[in-house]
Order: structure tokens, then sequence, then C-alpha cells
């Protein structure tokens, strides 16, 4: 159960686990909703419902900071079998709060930070 | 990559301290300094290194120089980004701890 890989891209964080347990159960626990509410509380949420999902391999919730600034942003869990058994878990969260939009915005136009384009 | 530099600026304790300090309201550097133990040279390197991390601005009036947390700049994901990165592994601990009590 190691955390392997730490990633920061252009808008967000990416992080991907090994966990010990078989896909189908790491799946159960990340996509029916009273097992997500014990690791994932619902006030993390804008929705506690996923906004989309394709069953056993990928679901997506929609995020809101529950304090200022609120920011919202989307996480991606996406799981895959790994090769002892277990699950690889990978974490993907964005922010796609309307403000980060205008701030990279603001970023392309005066073109001074030019590594954020790729946002 | 920007992130990247917003974490190398704050990964150094004064400078988080510095950056903390100005989330509380713009000032200059002697009253930056004040309850610290750091040079002036000093200070002025790292408030260099937040600013080019965009995390603060300086704003000049007149011969006197303010320092304040840039508000348009990339604070707020500086601030979103070191939140979830601690917050992950945390909610990933508490999925494994619910995996064990899991029946299959």
């Amino acid at each position: 159960m190691n955390e392997s890989k730490t990633d920061d891209h252009d808008r967000g964080i990416e992080l991907e686990y090994e966990i010990d347990e078989p896909p189908h159960k790491v799946w159960r626990a990340i996509s029916i909703p009273e097992f997500r509410e014990k690791w994932l509380p619902k006030e993390a949420l804008a929705d506690p419902e996923a906004a989309s999902l394709t069953p056993g391999q990928e679901v997506r919730y929609r995020m809101r900071e529950s304090e200022p600034p609120f920011l919202e942003s989307v996480v991606i869990f996406r799981i895959t079998p790994n090769d002892t058994g277990g699950t690889k878990l990978r974490i993907i969260h964005q922010l796609t709060d309307v403000r980060f939009d205008r701030m990279t915005r603001a970023t392309a136009n005066n073109n001074s930070l030019p590594l954020m384009l790729a946002a | 990559m920007i992130e990247n530099d917003i974490f190398k600026a704050l990964a150094d304790p004064t400078r988080c301290a510095i950056f903390e300090k100005l989330a509380t309201g713009s000032m200059n550097a002697s009253a930056l300094r004040d309850g610290m133990t750091i040079s002036q040279p000093a200070m002025s390197q790292h408030l260099s290194v937040l600013r080019s991390a965009r995390l603060v601005r300086e704003e000049r009036q007149g011969r006197f120089v303010n320092y304040e947390v840039d508000p348009e700049g990339l604070a707020l994901i500086a601030g979103w980004l070191a939140k979830y990165r601690a917050y992950w592994p945390a909610r990933i601990d508490a999925l494994k701890a619910l995996l064990k009590d899991m029946d299959q």
C-alpha cells in the first residue's frame, strides 16, 4: 500500500496509490454513496452524486471547498488491476473554478507566465 | 511549472512564515522583520522569491514599499494545492481503513 507517484499538473493534482484490495472491492468503496461517505464525506462535495461513472473503472465527483474561497474542482478516481491482485488507484483532481479560468486567461493575455498556457 | 515555483517558494519555513504574515495584511519589509531573526538582505531575498512565484506583490508609495499577498495572482491556487496535497493522503488512509472493514 504505497504511494508510488506524485505529480502536479497544470491545474491540479495527480496521485497514484497501490492498494492491496481487489479492484471490485475498491470500486464499491469509491462508487457506493454509503461507503464513499465513510472516507470522503459529502461536505467536501458540491454534489454527493457522481458527476459521471464508468462502472468498475472510473468515477468523477464535483467538489467544492466548505470554506472561503469555495473553489470548485472535479476529482476523478480511476482504478485498474495491478500485477499482484490489488488495485492501482489514480486520483486526478483539477480546479474547474471560473476564477481559476479567468486567472489563466489573464496570464495568457499578458504572456508573462507562458508555463500556464498549457492549462 | 508555476505550481513548482509556488511550492519551492513556500517550502522554506521562513518564506512560508513571511507569506503567512502578509496574509494578515500588507506591510513594509522592516515591519515584516519584527519578531523574526532575519537580516535585511535575507528578507529582501525571500521577498524576491515570493514575488517571482507571484505569491506576493510590492506596492510603492513614494519612497516606501509595502508588500502584500498578490490577490490576482496564484496565491489562490497555491492555497488550494497545499490544502489538497495534504487532504488526499488523509482520505486514502480513511479509504484503506474502510476497505479493511468491508466484507469482500
